[in-house]
């Protein structure tokens, strides 16, 4: 959701990203965990999109994000974290999102393809951005 | 920093997720399924009509000019070879691994693109100019039986369907891949650089 900042973009991606992972899943050879497979989906998945128009359509599955209620005084809040991953270079957005989603440093290194060393700096970097946002907010 | 650690992660956690229904999701999986399957056998069926057409002209019809067979031949090897072409791409982009790490992913589709761009240009004028020269040929024999002034208006209108087909339809086509495959090589280049970071 934050990648996008867009609902239902955001749905169409984690349909699509169910699709290739149901469609591939006789593939999954246990080379790594199940977790990363399916995060390497979902990350390509997202950097093959183009935000102007889609590189192809998607069909209609019955998933639904942010249905439920949630309490009052923490909405804003969270569709302002979602607004300032959303402006962060692409790559980005995917290293803070599973940074956020309390995978480990060198889980996000085998998703992303970089070393371990590198993501903990940009992750360091992403952090003081996405702070200084939310104090230039205040 | 600690506490605004603490608080992007709090805050990350608190938005609300449900889990989709598994059955609906497994109905609609197989209707997903069982639709691209026909989609897939309506493409294979218009694309090998006119194949198994001309190659029943070839073998059946006992056509009276040498031309009228080289240019269905040309058409035939035009339309086979832009299936071969397209279906080759179309299995290549299929084939990319989409479960390795980003980085490879995004090198693997620059690669990719960077590929379909170079031969776009070139394949689709030498698809034009088969298909053409083929039509024309072809159409030689019905053109030589013909009462002259009928023969005449067939010919122009034949000669403006093929001068609209090079001089427009052919651009138009080139220009709108070209403009895609280049977005797309411009949007992948831009990421792979933020990964050289």
């Amino acid at each position: 959701m934050a990648y996008v900042n867009d609902r239902v973009e955001a749905q169409d991606l984690t349909q699509e990203t169910f699709i290739i992972v149901w469609e591939k899943l006789d593939t999954f050879r246990n080379e790594s965990s199940i977790g990363t497979w399916i995060y390497r989906i979902a990350t390509n998945n997202c950097l093959k999109m183009i935000r102007k128009g889609k590189v192809h359509k998607t069909a209609e599955l019955p998933i639904h994000i942010m249905e439920k209620e949630m309490p009052a005084s923490l909405e804003p809040q969270i569709k302002l974290l979602y607004q300032f991953i959303s402006e962060l270079p692409e790559i980005e957005r995917i290293i803070i999102s599973l940074e956020l989603e309390d995978l480990n440093q060198a889980e996000i290194a085998l998703i992303v393809g970089l070393s371990a060393t590198n993501v903990r700096v940009k992750i360091h970097r992403i952090k003081k951005k996405l702070t200084k946002k939310f104090k230039d907010h205040e | 920093m600690n506490d605004n650690k603490l608080s992007l992660k709090e805050l990350w956690k608190s938005q609300p997720a449900s889990l989709p229904n598994s059955k609906e999701m497994q109905t609609k999986l197989q209707s997903y399924k069982k639709n691209n399957l026909l989609k897939m056998a309506f493409a294979y069926f218009t694309q090998l009509l006119p194949l198994v057409v001309f190659t029943l002209m070839l073998i059946f019809i006992d056509f009276e000019h040498f031309s009228t067979k080289a240019g269905l031949f040309l058409m035939l090897i035009a339309i086979f070879l832009f299936m071969l072409k397209y279906g080759d791409f179309y299995s290549n982009f299929q084939k990319l691994e989409n479960t390795q790490s980003n980085k490879v992913y995004l090198q693997n589709l620059l690669e990719l693109k960077k590929k379909q761009h170079g031969f776009q240009t070139k394949f689709l004028s030498g698809y034009y100019i088969l298909l053409n020269i083929g039509l024309c040929l072809t159409l030689f024999e019905p053109f030589s039986n013909m009462p002259f002034y009928s023969a005449v208006l067939v010919f122009l209108a034949t000669a403006l369907w093929v001068a609209f087909n090079w001089f427009y339809l052919r651009k138009k086509t080139i220009r709108k891949e070209e403009t895609k495959i280049n977005e797309l090589i411009e949007h992948y280049s831009t990421l792979n650089k933020q990964l050289e970071e």
